[in-house]
């Protein structure tokens, strides 16, 4: 997908709005993968993420009316966005719990783990993995701030919490993250 | 606060893929609304409905030009049995003008008594009328009179050629006399008084003219311009219209063209920062030690190749001529023009590809000049000028990345502004029989430019060669 000529997206993108179907499946051949990953951050049951996506995918399609092209990349974008608002949508549904607020099988973090780790020999699929393997409220967090470069006040408004506590969910979060992050390599050294 | 492991992990991931779930287009494609037509052709609209009255007007106009003249009568009049139909048609219309010639006794009109003397009508509208001659009245008989001339052409004053109201009382005559002699003016449409004249000049007593001269003069009415019957007249001018010929042929031009350009954009990058554009780019950063260090470097990427090339037109057409002398005609009719041109833009991984084909019906509007007409051959020269009409245009679009094909479709294409253009050539003519030709013409045209903005070899190559061949159809050679 990278280096796709942006006339072409661009009229793929004027052919979708119009309603044809081949231009339609083109986004979704050219997005799928890329969005899957993206909402499996959020979402780990693999039936759940199907239908997140679907109806990610059926909201694209019929908000391109709404969308301005601005060049390469600005489809890609803009589809992320509604894929993570669909993911969150999802999980709002959900019944809360007291999670996001507390979760007291997680160690308080120390020191140590308040280094920063040298991720450049971790292998993506392998980050994505351990991302997938947080818990559920250390993950929307730290996927909305990292990831989706929200601020704390916006990731408090979306997921109806206070400021304070997506910042300490995220510090629990890099906590947990660097201590997987030492697991791989240890054990990738006595391998 | 900046963290740089979340930086790392955010570039890392940017670009991550994972497999979708099975069956998950299914499932869009299932929630979508109904799929639209394929592009171009949900919002475009056969021009087929053209082609009807077009074909139409075609056929019509054919017709018009092969329908034969109307032949004559077997007795060679066209206009057999006139006065019964002129005795009918006015005392139908108030209107009518139609004169009724009646058959005249000769000795009651003649005023020559020489033997020999031949009765020869005079026309009356070449005469100045009399100031007491009153126009026939619509609706009722009129009659004519005819006085004999004598056979040096001379007449008398009698010779004149009175018309006359019909009706027995002499004095509501009158007359129109050639000349102003007394003779004359008593030879009006009373048979007492064009006797006692004839007696009083000599002429042969009318008894012995009674039978050996009885004239029955039928006048017909196509020898007065005035009097000829309207259905007459129309017939004249729908003969005049009627083309001497008819041709049919096709036409091609000689040039196609073919035009390439590359367009390199170019990126100016910082040297300390410079890197060449990732992914199937095919731009190469310039060495460093080939350029001094803090000095910008400009990077080629992503050069796009246009090509255009544009077939040579094709003409159809089908063309009347009215020869207004022997070597001087003029020609018009029908054509169909075709152009087709195809313009690729590509890059490095991907094509773009548009198939644009555009339909004319033009009028064209030719002077003939025939140097030389045998009965084998005729050379000739032809000039003129057509006007066209864009009346389809379509272009087929098609996307190809990394030599696959993405999207193809079928638009329409609009040209509104008329395309005007002159031409001349030469031309000779296979004359196989009095009726049937062969043509071949060669000549040059040009077309003017217009304010479309579609490109057609008409724009590329305003003046052209063409050459032109088919067979022509003459009447009345």
């Amino acid at each position: 997908m990278k280096g796709l000529s942006a006339d072409i997206e661009k009229r793929i993108v004027d052919r979708a709005r119009a309603g044809d179907r081949a231009a339609c499946r083109q986004i979704y051949d050219w997005y799928s993968k890329y969005l899957t990953a993206v909402c499996s951050r959020f979402i780990q049951d693999r039936s759940e993420l199907g239908d997140v996506l679907q109806d990610a995918f059926v909201r694209i399609f019929g908000s391109l009316g709404g969308f301005e092209y601005r060049g390469e990349g600005s489809l890609r974008a803009w589809a992320r966005q509604i894929a993570v608002n669909e993911a969150l949508k999802k999980l709002r549904g959900r019944k809360k719990t007291a999670s996001l607020e507390y979760m007291p099988e997680v160690p308080d973090v120390t020191e140590e783990e308040e280094e920063e780790e040298n991720v450049d020999k971790i292998p993506p699929e392998v980050l994505q993995d351990m991302i997938k393997a947080l818990p559920e409220g250390y993950r929307t967090i730290f996927n909305l701030y990292v990831l989706e470069e929200k601020s704390h006040k916006e990731i408090a408004s979306l997921l109806g919490i206070t400021e304070s506590t997506s910042a300490s969910q995220l510090h629990r979060a890099r906590a947990l993250l660097v201590k997987k992050i030492k697991d791989y390599r240890n054990n990738k050294i006595r391998q | 606060m900046k963290d740089g492991m979340f930086d790392d992990i955010r570039k890392k991931l940017e670009f991550l893929e994972e497999e979708a779930p099975g069956g998950l287009w299914e499932g869009i494609e299932s929630s979508l609304p109904p799929a639209a037509a394929p592009h171009g052709r949900k919002n475009f609209r056969s021009l087929r409905w053209l082609w009807m009255p077009a074909a139409a007007a075609a056929a019509a106009l054919a017709v018009f030009l092969l329908l034969p003249a109307r032949e004559e009568t077997e007795d060679g009049s066209l206009l057999a049995g006139l006065p019964e139909q002129v005795a009918e048609e006015e005392s139908r219309t108030e209107d009518s003008q139609q004169i009724v010639w009646e058959e005249v006794d000769p000795s009651e009109v003649y005023s020559s008594a020489e033997a020999g003397t031949l009765a020869q009508a005079v026309p009356v509208l070449e005469q100045e009328p009399a100031e007491e001659c009153s126009l026939p009245v619509p609706g009722e008989r009129n009659t004519l009179s005819l006085t004999p001339v004598a056979a040096d052409g001379k007449s008398d004053a009698s010779e004149a050629l009175a018309v006359a109201e019909g009706k027995s009382d002499a004095s509501e005559t009158s007359a129109v006399a050639e000349g102003e002699s007394e003779a004359a003016a008593s030879a009006v449409v009373q048979p007492e008084s064009a006797v006692s004249s004839a007696s009083s000049d000599g002429k042969p007593d009318s008894s012995e003219r009674e039978d050996d001269r009885r004239v029955t003069m039928e006048i017909f009415p196509d020898d007065f311009p005035d009097f000829e019957p309207e259905s007459a007249g129309k017939r004249n001018r729908f003969a005049a219209l009627r083309p001497q010929s008819i041709s049919a042929g096709a036409s091609g031009f000689m040039t196609q063209s073919r035009m390439e350009n590359t367009y390199s954009p170019v990126s100016t990058f910082n040297t300390l920062n410079s890197k060449a554009p990732s992914g199937d780019g095919i731009g190469q950063a310039v060495p460093a030690s080939d350029r001094p260090s803090g000095e910008p470097v400009q990077v080629q990427s992503y050069a796009l190749k246009t090509d255009a090339k544009h077939y040579r037109p094709v003409t159809f057409s089908v063309l009347a001529k009215w020869q207004f002398t022997e070597t001087l005609g003029l020609e018009s009719g029908l054509s169909w023009t075709m152009l087709s041109s195809r313009f690729t833009t590509s890059s490095a991984t991907s094509q773009i590809a548009d198939q644009q084909t555009l339909q004319y019906i033009g009028i064209p509007l030719n002077m003939t000049f025939s140097f030389l007409d045998t009965r084998l051959f005729t050379i000739y020269a032809a000039m003129g000028g057509m006007v066209e009409k864009c009346v389809d245009g379509r272009v087929k679009h098609s996307e190809y990345v990394s030599d696959k094909l993405l999207l193809s479709y079928v638009d329409k294409v609009s040209v509104t502004p008329l395309q005007w253009s002159v031409s001349g050539g030469a031309g000779i003519q296979a004359n196989f029989s009095d009726n049937l030709a062969f043509f071949a013409e060669p000549g040059l045209s040009y077309h003017f430019r217009n304010d479309s903005q579609v490109g057609t070899i008409y724009r590329e190559h305003p003046l052209d060669f063409r050459f032109s061949f088919g067979f022509r159809v003459t009447f009345n050679r």
